[in-house]
């Protein structure tokens, strides 16, 4: 399941309007390398609460790690599912 | 100009310091090189980075040869610098290092000089050329709008920036500013003038943020306590943001933050007072006032939507007109709590927009200045904001001119008409919306727009939404009406 969201979630980051200023795969680093601005951290945020399907609270957690790829997104969100 | 009275500089992210000994060093060292290359009094220079120790150093050495400093926001394109630099008529152009693409060729066929890096190593030069700084001369040109044809840059003198500074001292005091943070971008009058120079220039210490990365954003209450930060201020979208994703400072050591350059919800301000445990004021400027001119102040106000608070040594007036041949003393002054045009008087005002007196004589009259905000004063002598007559895009405090985007959109081959107009976004408040209306409707102009518009426009002005329509409404004078617009749309399914 982690593998199908990474991949959905790279399809989101994608189409993001305006376009990100690199190529996005599922181990692309987002965070760290400053690739996602202000505005696409808020849009991701809106998308792990999302698929996540509860509130997350992101300032409990070094989202610098957590989030930093889809991939590790998407095992998050994962986990967020399941706990 | 006496910088051995500034503060240090620092920058958290790379671990750099630089004050004493050292900075008075990178100073002179600039100032000999700047002088080499025959910066001169009136010269004006571009900086094309910021948020970084050279940049400070820049901004006072150029100063000290009687310059001009033009702070150029790194994000944009090639295009907009060429039209900058043809408006601004720029000497020198200062890079950090070698920029990419078509810059170079772009600026020097405006006639700038180029000057990339600098050499820190390079023995001290011996005694400094004589110090060519006047009150009346031009020290800072910001561009707020037109960058992609009719620029609007905006003179300050070193005059009415020495009020600013020296009114923020005596309305603030300069204790609470010791340790400052900025994360603003320091091409924008509120992070330059007020977040940044008030505060170094006056002896505290100043640390130094790349603007708009989530990453740092995210990290910022760990920022804020390992460096003891005691002052930063931002807009709201970074509060929002923050609120949401950051570990709030656990230090204490933070006593007051402001928030400006968009409008601060009473819930909002309850948020960032939550997040960061300090005071916050909510802080009221435009570019042309030198940013702050009023706020709240502490104690004495509790959040309200709306509320901007009290002159910070300046004067307001709301009157019921917004023409400049009727400015406050000879215009009919609203009666308490009647709605009207805010107009503010401040030492502190621009010299005028940079070659367009016709533009200043818009908004400049009597030494007031029509700030196109439209607001009421209470019997306590408190302003609030209850709308605005211009026509910006404010996207988290950063403005975007609509015509900007649209002159851009409507150069495109099959783009028959194009109107740019503010959407709602959760974060920024605001953001850019486009109708366009296009030649040929399914031929594929749309994705083309969309795939070349970053070549012509910098990514924060790039549209976030796009509405593909049949016609744009304009009056008989061909004027747009760009809320009629966006309601237009609001009720149709976006194409992007």
């Amino acid at each position: 399941m982690p593998e199908a969201l990474a991949t959905k979630l790279v399809m989101f980051l994608r189409a993001s309007e305006p376009p990100l200023a690199a190529e996005v795969d599922e181990d692309t680093s987002l965070l760290r390398s400053g690739l996602l601005d202000s505005l696409s951290l808020f849009r991701l945020l809106e998308w792990v609460e999302d698929a996540a399907g509860t509130p997350v609270d992101a300032t409990a957690i070094d989202i610098l790690t957590e989030w930093d790829t889809p991939r590790s997104v998407a095992a998050f969100v994962a986990h967020q599912r399941g706990a | 100009m006496d910088w051995t009275r500034c503060g240090a500089l620092v920058e958290p992210l790379t671990g750099r310091r630089c004050d004493g000994p050292e900075l008075d060093g990178r100073i002179r060292r600039r100032i000999a090189e700047l002088d080499r290359r025959g910066l001169s009094t009136g010269d004006r220079a571009f900086i094309h980075f910021g948020n970084s120790i050279e940049f400070f150093v820049d901004v006072l050495a150029v100063w000290w040869l009687g310059g001009c400093v033009v702070p150029v926001d790194p994000r944009l394109t090639s295009f907009e610098v060429g039209v900058l630099a043809e408006a601004a008529q720029v000497r020198l152009s200062l890079w950090d290092e070698a920029p990419a693409g078509d810059f170079a060729a772009v600026l020097e066929r405006t006639g700038a000089e180029l000057v990339v890096g600098r050499d820190d190593a390079a023995a001290l030069p011996g005694p400094l050329p004589q110090g060519r700084l006047r009150l009346d001369d031009e020290a800072l040109i910001l561009f707020t709008s037109g960058t992609t044809g009719d620029p609007k840059g905006v003179v300050h003198t070193h005059r009415s920036l020495g009020a600013q500074w020296a009114s923020l001292g005596r309305t603030l005091g300069r204790e609470p500013f010791r340790r400052t943070l900025c994360l603003l971008p320091t091409h924008f009058g509120h992070g330059l003038i007020c977040n940044s120079l008030f505060p170094w220039l006056g002896g505290a210490d100043l640390h130094l943020l790349p603007p708009f990365r989530a990453d740092v954003v995210a990290e910022l209450g760990t920022i804020l306590d390992e460096h003891r930060i005691t002052f930063l201020s931002s807009v709201p979208s970074v509060w929002r943001l923050a609120a949401r994703l950051a570990r709030p400072p656990g230090s204490g050591s933070l006593e007051r933050v402001f928030c400006g350059s968009a409008p601060l919800s009473a819930a909002m301000w309850r948020q960032i007072a939550d997040w960061s445990g300090a005071e916050v004021l909510n802080a009221y400027g435009i570019t042309e006032t030198s940013s702050w001119v009023a706020g709240t102040t502490v104690p004495g106000f509790e959040p309200e939507d709306g509320l901007v608070g009290v002159p910070w040594g300046s004067s307001v007036a709301v009157l019921r007109g917004s023409e400049p041949s009727a400015p406050p003393g000879v215009g009919e002054a609203c009666a308490t709590g009647e709605e009207g045009f805010v107009w503010l008087e401040t030492p502190a005002l621009m010299k005028g927009y940079l070659d367009r007196p016709d533009l200043t004589a818009e908004v400049v009259s009597q030494g007031w200045f029509m700030t196109g905000d439209v607001g009421v004063v209470d019997e306590r002598g408190r302003l609030y904001l209850r709308g605005r007559k211009r026509e910006e895009i404010n996207k988290g405090g950063l403005k975007v001119y609509p015509g900007d985007v649209d002159a851009v959109v409507e150069r495109f081959p099959g783009v028959a008409d194009a109107c740019a107009f503010a959407i709602e976004d959760a974060l920024y408040g605001q953001d850019v919306g486009i109708a366009v209306v296009l030649e040929e409707p399914a031929d594929g102009t749309l994705d083309a727009l969309r795939r070349l518009l970053p070549e012509s426009l910098a990514r924060h002005q790039l549209p976030a939404r796009w509405y593909v329509v049949e016609a744009i409404p304009r009056t008989s004078r061909g004027k747009v009406n760009r809320a009629e617009v966006a309601a237009h749309c609001a009720g149709r399914d976006a194409a992007g």
